[in-house]
């Protein structure tokens, strides 16, 4: 699904040069669960952005369901983005000034879907996140873990095949936290291709492989026994 | 998606009330402004638009090398021309004259009126001017003598119908015998040349056969042409062929001319005179108007920019959450657009109320009758369209762009959106041109309001206080004038009695007359006609010689006395003595000159004084002059009133306050400057809305700055300074661009006097501190509130 190949990131400010990623390869099958770990100021945030098509290398390649899009422009990436790719932030991003289910909509809209239809989807998805009840309120009514479920539910809503989460428990306390990596699993479980940056070794337990970076560079990959 | 961009739209105007209402209060009042202007526009625009072929039809003008005075544009013209035009050139389709003398007196049955516009004019009227019959047949109405035409109030005024009129005669210029033929339809009030009666012109003529000499100089001519491109082949013509269409004795002293188009005759025409020209517009007025129009708007706009990007900050993670959901560019230009088309219309909407409440003291100010008619005025409707779109579009876009231009990985990587180099300069352009507007205008309104009370309070050279003027009416000007002064003489509170051509002392007529035994001597003057009483009356001061005096009988036909401006025109030191050869309807005495009057304005302070020369000539008399000591004048005017009525049963009682006439010669400037002053203070307060919001937001954004700086012993005052700073250096700059701009402007305006102010040092650096002041005003209240903030919450919010 993902294949990096030499991915080098480097960010110019005045005349200090950062190299963020150095010559970083690897793959990701469909349907892996991978977790990508480092200290911070690794690099681990700036390859998800690359991943998810935020952001453009400064050189390597990049294929994206074995499309090369490395030097694909704004709108090629926002097509892409909206049609395959889930996003869930460590601080939610949720938009303050709509409701819980208006957020849930907003891919859906992007996507051009039928009123109706979103409407469907987004009861359903609500549904299946356990926040139904609340999809009337704005999230500054709801605490973080109920407004990270949203987030989630706003990511999978669009049934992408890849989601890419930042650090999605980094502001939770450890009970919500858990609740999200369960749903972040079940749709692993069910077929979608998750990539996750994390901080936390628990989380990371969630994963089938974990990719170390250290100084913008992968220092080890590790592929746990129970899935060999 | 459409309901999606509404809804965020409306919410996040809600969210932020402040910031919407500010954007509001400064858009509604910048399109209110706009569309107040625009209907003033308009409404000048709209002059003589019932001329049929109006592109095609032009006033002749003459320009003359008058002695004494120098070059002068005039629109009167020869009685032959119009007909020699027509007659010899091809290019001439049609020609008419039009001669109003003001005021005449008419007798309806017992009844005596002095009747307003009037004039003497040819059946080409009909075609030219577009006016259409009530009642009656076009078919050679105009043709024969001792006809006229009646507009349809005039005939209800006169006979109480217009059916009733036809068939009537009615005593014209004391003439018995004038057929009333047809009734017109109401002539609109928006033409220069408004026109109530219609009397045939071969009546001039026949009353004054002078009008079929090239000599005569007292009528409009207005020609149309095959097609507009013809102007300068026919002006061509008319200096090469003079010899066509003058006498062999007047070829050399035939006058230049050329073709004013009769659409520019509304709004430019200030520097011609003797014109009829009702309800004269000035277009450097409308223009200046015009431009602050635009100006207010635009500071309105780019107070929703300002804000706009200053808000950035703070929507930045919603621009990145939308980016990273799928959103492109386009549907983000779309939704800030969008939101900038809510607010505009919201503008819009309370800016039709606004204008609707303001538009009667507008049109007060104005002498206009400005209205907003959805139904009728369809380019009102368009206009609206018009300005939603255009202020949309132009307060909207740049903030679209530029949101929609940030990057979603730098936002949700948590790095705020900052102010970009080029945003922070435009910001700040935008507020320096903002205030140099506003003290651009601040100078203008200094000078202007300093003139205008130099003007109301500068010394005429007469005194016009408690003076009015009674006007006779129908004829007999001689013993009418006297009967009335003995009437007036004996009443309670009359001081003095003195009778006029008008009560300036001037005729309105101006001709050429030369200094005896010096034939090449010549001077252009106006005529005043005055009794012994007049000067004396008006305290107008002699600086030689002597007064007329009714006991000296060779000062009715003999003597003269000049203004000073005549005798420097003629470079006599001393005048008194000197001789003119007979002028006037006295062809056989020489007039010797008695006396020299100190320079008195007999006109407005607009205009320079030109040479004058008064004679004794009773028949010439209009007015008789009254000076009282009632403090009460309407109860004066009361019983001058019912003296006049004791002897002058059927004719008319008119008076005028000398004093409200001079006043009203300067009321259109006066209401200018109110105006001016009222749009600079709305601009002034449209970028201080404006600085108020934006300095919110930036202190806003420099709250952890602001807390740190407090933990590391920044004082108060310190904090204050620094906030303050850096917007009053910006209107401080603005005040650099606009002086000069302001001084240029200011001067422009002291043109159109022909006696003025001088401008300042100090205006424009009062200007520049008001402004300061102002911004100040405006900054404090933020800059004070951040700076007294706790920083830990500051800092913890951060």
């Amino acid at each position: 699904m993902i294949k990096a190949e030499k991915l080098t990131k480097i960010f110019r400010a005045d005349e200090v040069e950062t190299t963020a990623l150095n010559e970083v390869s690897f793959e990701i099958k469909k349907g892996e669960f991978v977790a990508i770990m480092g200290p911070s100021g690794c690099g681990k945030s700036t390859l998800l952005n690359i991943l998810g098509l935020l952001d453009n290398p400064t050189s390597g390649k990049y294929f994206f369901l074995d499309r090369e899009v490395s030097g694909s422009t704004e709108r090629q990436r926002a097509n892409l983005r909206k049609e395959n790719i889930g996003f869930v932030f460590q601080n939610f991003n949720l938009i303050d000034e709509l409701t819980v289910s208006e957020n849930v909509e907003l891919p859906l809209i992007y996507l051009g879907m039928p009123t109706r239809e979103r409407k469907k989807r987004v009861e359903e998805v609500l549904a299946q996140m356990q926040i139904s009840h609340r999809h009337k309120h704005f999230p500054l009514q709801l605490s973080g873990g109920q407004q990270q479920r949203v987030a989630v539910a706003r990511a999978v809503v669009a049934k992408p095949s890849l989601i890419l989460a930042d650090e999605p428990t980094g502001n939770l306390d450890s009970a919500h936290g858990e609740e999200v990596m369960n749903l972040l699993n079940e749709l692993n479980v069910n077929g979608t291709t998750i990539i996750m940056v994390t901080h936390s070794q628990r989380d990371a337990e969630y994963s089938q492989r974990v990719i170390r970076l250290f100084d913008g560079q992968i220092i080890n990959e590790n592929i746990k026994k129970s899935i060999l | 998606m459409f309901r999606n961009y509404l809804k965020i739209a409306v919410r996040s105007l809600m969210k932020q009330f402040s910031y919407t209402l500010i954007n509001v209060i400064g858009l509604s009042t910048g399109v209110a402004a706009f569309l107040m202007i625009m209907l003033y526009l308009q409404f000048h625009l709209d002059f003589d638009k019932q001329i049929p072929n109006r592109e095609r039809l032009f006033r002749v003008v003459q320009i003359q090398q008058a002695d004494g005075i120098g070059e002068q544009h005039v629109a009167v013209n020869m009685g032959p021309l119009s007909e020699a035009l027509k007659a010899g050139l091809p290019e001439v389709e049609d020609a008419v004259r039009i001669m109003n003398w003001g005021p005449m007196p008419i007798r309806v049955g017992e009844d005596y009126y002095n009747q307003d516009k009037v004039v003497w004019t040819d059946q080409s009227i009909f075609r030219l001017f577009g006016i259409q019959l009530a009642e009656g047949d076009t078919n050679n109405l105009l043709t024969e003598p001792r006809v006229v035409v009646l507009s349809e109030q005039l005939a209800i005024k006169y006979f109480g119908s217009v059916s009733a009129a036809i068939g009537k005669t009615i005593e014209f210029n004391h003439e018995e015998g004038y057929l009333v033929k047809a009734v017109m339809k109401n002539q609109p009030e928006e033409t220069h040349m408004p026109m109530e009666m219609l009397v045939s012109y071969p009546s001039a003529e026949q009353r004054f056969p002078w009008l079929k000499d090239w000599g005569s100089n007292t009528l409009s001519v207005y020609i149309q042409l095959d097609h507009p491109g013809s102007v300068p082949v026919v002006e061509k013509k008319i200096a090469e062929q003079a010899k066509l269409f003058f006498d062999e004795d007047d070829v050399d002293r035939a006058p230049r001319m050329y073709l004013q188009p009769v659409g520019e005759i509304h709004l430019r025409s200030g520097h011609i005179k003797f014109q009829v020209n009702s309800r004269q517009g000035d277009y450097r007025i409308v223009l200046a108007f015009m431009v602050i129009a635009i100006l207010v708007i635009l500071i309105a706009c780019i107070n929703f920019i300002n804000l706009a990007i200053a808000r950035s900050v703070k929507r930045a993670k919603e621009v990145g959450v939308r980016k990273a959901l799928g959103a492109n560019r386009q549907n983000l230009i779309y939704q800030f657009l969008g939101e900038s088309m809510i607010i505009t219309l919201l503008s819009i909407l309370a800016s039709l109320i606004l204008v609707e409440v303001s538009l009667p003291t507008f049109n007060q100010l104005l002498d206009t009758s400005l209205k907003i008619q959805f139904l009728t005025n369809p380019i009102f409707n368009i206009g609206l369209l018009g300005i939603w779109i255009v202020v949309s579009l132009l307060s909207g876009i740049y903030p679209a762009f530029y949101m929609s231009k940030m990057q979603a990985v730098d936002v949700l990587k948590g790095v705020r959106a900052k102010n970009t180099s080029t945003s922070g300069y435009l910001s700040k352009s935008l507020v320096v041109f903002q205030f140099s507007v506003a003290i651009v205008l601040i100078i203008v309104v200094i000078i202007t309001t300093r003139q205008i009370r130099y003007v109301m309070h500068k010394d005429l050279g007469y005194n016009p206080e408690k003076v009015v003027g009674v006007l006779l009416q129908g004829g007999d000007n001689e013993k009418n004038a006297l009967l009335l002064k003995q009437e007036l003489r004996n009443q309670v509170g009359v001081q003095k009695v003195a009778a006029a051509s008008f009560v300036n002392g001037v005729a309105g007529n101006q001709s050429t007359i030369s200094v005896a035994d010096s034939a090449s001597t010549r001077l252009m003057a106006r005529f005043g006609y005055v009794d012994e009483d007049f000067f004396p009356l008006m305290e107008i001061p002699f600086v030689e010689g002597r007064n007329f005096s009714a006991e000296i009988t060779s000062d009715a036909n003999e003597s003269v006395i000049i203004n000073q401006a005549a005798a420097n025109a003629l470079g006599w030191k001393e005048a008194v003595g000197k001789q003119f050869n007979p002028f006037n309807t006295d062809t056989i005495h020489k007039k010797t000159v008695i006396g020299v009057i100190s320079d008195y304005h007999y006109y407005s302070i607009h205009e320079r004084i030109e040479p004058a020369v008064y004679i004794m000539y009773p028949e010439g008399y209009g007015v008789v002059c009254v000076k009282y000591d009632q403090n009460d004048q309407a109860a004066f005017v009361k019983r001058l009133e019912e003296s006049w009525e004791s002897v002058f049963p059927h004719r008319p009682f008119e008076w005028v306050s000398v004093g409200e006439r001079v006043e009203k010669q300067y009321r259109n400037d006066r209401n200018s400057a109110t105006l001016f002053t009222v749009f600079t203070a709305l601009s002034l307060l449209i970028s201080a809305l404006g600085l108020y919001g934006l300095t919110a937001l930036r202190v806003e954004q420099r709250t952890k700055e602001i807390g740190i700086r407090k933990v590391l012993g920044g004082s108060i005052w310190q904090l204050m300074v620094m906030i303050t700073r850096e917007f009053l250096l910006l209107v401080a700059l603005a005040g650099i661009f606009a002086i000069p701009l302001g001084y240029y402007m200011a001067q422009q305006i002291l043109n159109q006097f022909a006696y003025t102010v001088s401008i300042a040092w100090y205006d424009g650096v009062f200007a520049i501190l008001s402004a300061l002041f102002i911004a100040l005003l405006t900054i404090a209240y933020h800059a004070q509130h951040a700076a007294n903030a706790n920083p830990v919450v500051s800092l913890k919010y951060e």
